[in-house]
């Protein structure tokens, strides 16, 4: 029998093998079998970074993401009613690995006055999972998604009026890193996201400063800013680094108007991931990066002091709070800055 | 001056400070109707409501003249049906016709445990507990229709030493009722006491959201962004509204929408209305 069987098994086996191939290909071939561990995903708050989870392979990572509608400041002595995921601005930085299946748990508290939901840009399938996320008050949407794709990707809520929701702060960041193919070690990995606030009243204006549907449809914003406020990232809460250290920051515009001309004054960034895609460009100025999109800038710090990131359309700078700093620390190499060295009578 | 019409003229003071938006004395205009409508109750007249989501061969539903409560249902009231209808108590309400955080702003089954929250707006209430409540008191709830026909009215600002009385309309009630949305729930006041508006409908914006009797007829999808009705003759969804810069009213839709009728909710309550026969 055995000797009868084995010539059936050669023809079967690699027929098999074909077929099974083929099938991958078809059907599954972005969608590797999970290894069965599960865990729990690691949040951050801006303006820091969940670390990379170094799996043996893709996992169900399990998301839990609560709505807070939480009175914060917008600026000295004004406060603004946001919306957040996570009760910060922006949401909490979610982290996953391609092949990834990640079951998404929405909260939204009884002491919410709205119902949210949640569209994040790195689900494929129609609405990013809004409609599957659209939660009372009181209650907690469960959904699942496999994260297909690589790139670094922007959610935000998507509960009518959607404007709205995304200008009171619903959106963040969520990073599928490519297996196949992760990203470079760095000293230091950040999180920023650029938008704008449209307020009844002026910039400067002190008090509890209160939604303008005028000036969003206008398209004029009273503030634009990163991370959810004038000076979230100024001063003692700056970002930190090294001379000679590598710092590579996640940056998303939520918008929900303007796309972001990203520069850091006084550095030139080494990589950029643009559009958060597979295309890597080298030693740029000044990215633009699209209204609900995101992009991975890398640079090194090589001389000791104080980078301001703003939009370079610099009256929203100047004017409007766009700006955030890097602290670096360490020793002066005068062949690479010099600062200044003579100041002259010149006529 | 007498001392009886001074400490009137202090008490409506006190008022309009603690209540700006109602002061509590004598309405800036008188109510439309008022004569015919049972007490708690004003009268809403007759008219043409044109739905907010846009509908193919719709272009408007008639409203027939209708009372509506002056105020939401307080906890008071709410209680009295409960202690005539035991089977609404916490305890007993199967699970299928309210959740589990039902009425859970009370102390216990039958003891409210305050008397601010007595005369507060009742909340965490299903739409089967506010339906039968409205049965039990002869009422019924609004539809969608008569609930925005009813908001549409503009809102009276009342007499303040610093100013005079008069209504609120169009943009400037927009932005009213749009902060309010905007902030997050505070400690409800007395039920009606905020935004009277020219019908003498009050609480229907400032206070909570209101239960509705077909508050999940509209066919609108969880993501509004989608189209707003399968037959609606307008694709996206913001497109198929009649007013896409209206987010007051958009966020009640909103709001209705994520619903279902056993949901209890910590802002949601409910008022009734009654036929006019008349």
């Amino acid at each position: 029998m055995m000797s009868r069987s084995k010539p059936l098994a050669a023809f079967l086996l690699p027929l098999f093998c074909i077929t099974s191939f083929i099938a991958c290909g078809k059907k599954s071939g972005e969608l590797p079998a999970l290894t069965g561990a599960t865990r729990e995903a690691v949040l951050t708050e801006p303006p820091m970074v969940p670390a990379r989870v170094n799996e043996d392979g893709p996992q169900k990572v399990v998301v839990h993401l609560e709505v807070r509608e939480v009175v914060k400041p917008l600026t000295n002595g004004a406060t603004y009613t946001y919306w957040t995921f996570g009760g910060c601005v922006p949401g909490k930085f979610i982290r996953v690995t391609e092949g990834d299946e990640v079951e998404f748990h929405l909260s939204n508290p009884s002491s919410s006055k709205m119902p949210h939901s949640i569209d994040l840009h790195a689900v494929s399938g129609p609405g990013g999972g809004a409609e599957a996320s659209f939660t009372a008050p009181g209650h907690t949407s469960v959904f699942s998604f496999r994260a297909t794709t690589p790139g670094i990707y922007v959610y935000h809520c998507a509960a009518a009026p959607v404007p709205m929701h995304i200008a009171n702060g619903m959106y963040g960041l969520i990073f599928v890193e490519s297996r196949s193919n992760p990203l470079p070690p760095v000293d230091h990995e950040y999180y920023i996201m650029q938008s704008e606030i449209y307020t009844t009243g002026h910039y400067g204006d002190t008090g509890l400063q209160e939604f303008s549907f005028d000036k969003g449809l206008a398209e004029q914003p009273t503030y634009v800013v990163f991370n959810g406020s004038v000076g979230s990232t100024l001063g003692p809460t700056a970002l930190k680094a090294k001379v000679g250290e590598t710092v590579r920051l996640f940056v998303g515009d939520a918008g929900p108007n303007l796309a972001s001309n990203f520069h850091i004054i006084g550095q030139i960034f080494d990589n950029v991931y643009e559009e958060g895609g597979t295309n890597v460009n080298h030693d740029v100025s000044t990215t633009e990066i699209p209204v609900g999109g995101a992009t991975i800038v890398e640079f090194k710090i090589r001389a000791p002091g104080t980078y301001h990131i703003v939009d370079h359309a610099i009256f929203r700078a100047f004017n409007q709070g766009a700006v955030a700093d890097i602290v670096a620390t360490g020793p002066e190499d005068s062949t690479v800055y010099s600062h200044q060295q003579r100041y002259e009578n010149y006529q | 001056m007498s001392h009886a019409s001074f400490a009137r003229s202090v008490a409506v003071l006190l008022a309009a400070a603690w209540f700006p938006l109602y002061a509590g004395a004598q309405p800036a205009h008188p109510p439309v109707h008022t004569g015919r409508a049972p007490a708690g109750m004003v009268s809403i007249p007759g008219g043409y409501y044109r739905p907010f989501y846009i509908t193919k061969g719709i272009d408007s539903v008639k409203i027939e003249p209708f009372f509506m409560d002056v105020r939401a249902v307080t906890n008071k009231e709410f209680l009295n049906f409960v202690t005539a209808n035991p089977q609404w108590s916490r305890s007993r309400v199967p699970a299928s016709l309210a959740e589990r955080g039902y009425l859970r702003q009370w102390k216990s089954d039958f003891v409210i445990g305050g008397v601010a929250l007595e005369n507060a707006p009742v909340v965490n209430v299903s739409w089967f507990a506010a339906h039968a409540y409205a049965a039990w008191v002869h009422k019924r709830l609004p539809t969608i229709a008569e609930w925005e026909y009813a908001a549409l009215a503009p809102l009276r600002w009342a007499a303040t030493p610093s100013r005079r009385s008069g209504t609120i309309d169009g943009e400037a009630k927009r932005e009213l009722i749009l902060a309010w949305y905007a902030r997050p729930n505070g400690p409800l006041a007395p039920a009606g006491t905020v935004n009277e508006n020219a019908y003498g409908v009050r609480d229907l914006f400032g206070e909570v959201w209101e239960w509705t009797q077909d508050f999940n007829s509209v066919i609108i999808p969880a993501d509004p962004r989608g189209e707003a009705n399968p037959s609606s003759t307008c694709g996206a969804g913001a497109i198929g509204t009649i007013d896409p810069g209206d987010y007051a009213t958009f966020m009640r839709f909103a709001m209705r929408n994520s619903l279902l009728a056993a949901y209890t909710v910590d802002n949601l309550g409910f008022r009734c209305v009654a036929e006019d026969r008349n």
